[in-house]
């Protein structure tokens, strides 16, 4: 997976994290991530299809999920529900429409998939394309965003 | 009161669509999780309008859309999605939509566009 395709992703979780959540982002250093290997919590996994195709997994907790929901929902107080997983989603959903949108700008066309959201512990993950990882904080939010994209083959 | 019918996979979203309508005066008479439940329900209710997520399982709102114009032409149909390129945009106001609301969206940018569509 090439470096390049990351940038079209952060910009889309900077703009989308400022408009929904009010708070800018603080990207860690990415890192490949080899496979398979384990996740906590919550998951949720948007597939890529269109002229690249790959997957985005991100990988918070519970607490994450539900401090998203909560500001999403005007500062309401939440649990960790089918409500917070749907609000958690909903957010990956428009910073992955915020990334197509990117993409088309650099003449790439691609579209997504409905979020799948997972949730256990010690839940592995196995597959061929290489995981650029990124660990991300947006306040007291703290996850995982978890890219592989490959270009189609004509 | 205008009467809506909300199609969209996210049970989040369809609530934060139907307390921004009930606020402002609409009554959403129906409620979708997916594309081909959108039609049926479209051809039970006969809402005055219909919002539309495109990105969902089963039947996407493009082809709700379409299959919603082809029972109604008249029908009117705003697309909510996350998805606001230009192609997919362009595609959904070819097939008959009356406007598309890139997600996220504010209060005041709805109302503007449902009210201008419902005045027409």
């Amino acid at each position: 997976m090439d470096v390049k395709y990351l940038n079209p992703f952060m910009n889309a979780i900077k703009d989308i994290s400022a408009q929904v959540l009010g708070s800018s982002p603080i990207f860690k250093k990415p890192c490949f991530k080899e496979t398979p290997f384990d996740f906590d919590e919550v998951l949720i996994i948007i597939g890529i299809t269109g002229e690249i195709n790959g997957k985005a997994i991100i990988n918070l907790d519970k607490s994450s999920c539900v401090q998203i929901a909560s500001q999403m929902m005007g500062g309401m107080e939440m649990q960790f529900d089918e409500l917070s997983k749907s609000a958690t989603s909903e957010l990956f959903n428009m910073i992955m429409g915020k990334a197509a949108s990117n993409f088309e700008k650099e003449g790439i066309q691609i579209n997504i998939t409905s979020p799948t959201i997972l949730e256990g512990s010690n839940i592995k993950v196995s597959q061929k394309e290489k995981i650029l990882s990124v660990p991300v904080s947006i306040d007291q939010i703290a996850m995982t965003v978890n890219i592989s994209v490959e270009i189609k083959a004509a | 009161m205008k009467k809506v019918l909300i199609v969209d996979d996210a049970a989040f979203m369809r609530l934060t669509i139907r307390s921004i309508l009930e606020k402002n005066g609409f009554e959403i008479v129906g409620e979708a999780e997916n594309g081909e439940k959108g039609v049926q329900k479209y051809k039970e209710l006969k809402p005055d309008l219909v919002t539309m997520d495109i990105t969902m399982p089963e039947m996407t709102g493009i082809e709700a859309l379409k299959h919603i114009k082809e029972y109604d032409p008249n029908a009117k149909v705003v697309m909510f999605s996350a998805m606001g390129q230009e192609l997919m945009v362009r595609e959904a106001i070819i097939n008959g939509a009356k406007s598309f609301i890139v997600k996220p969206f504010t209060e005041d940018h709805v109302m503007q566009v449902l009210n201008k569509i419902l005045i027409i």
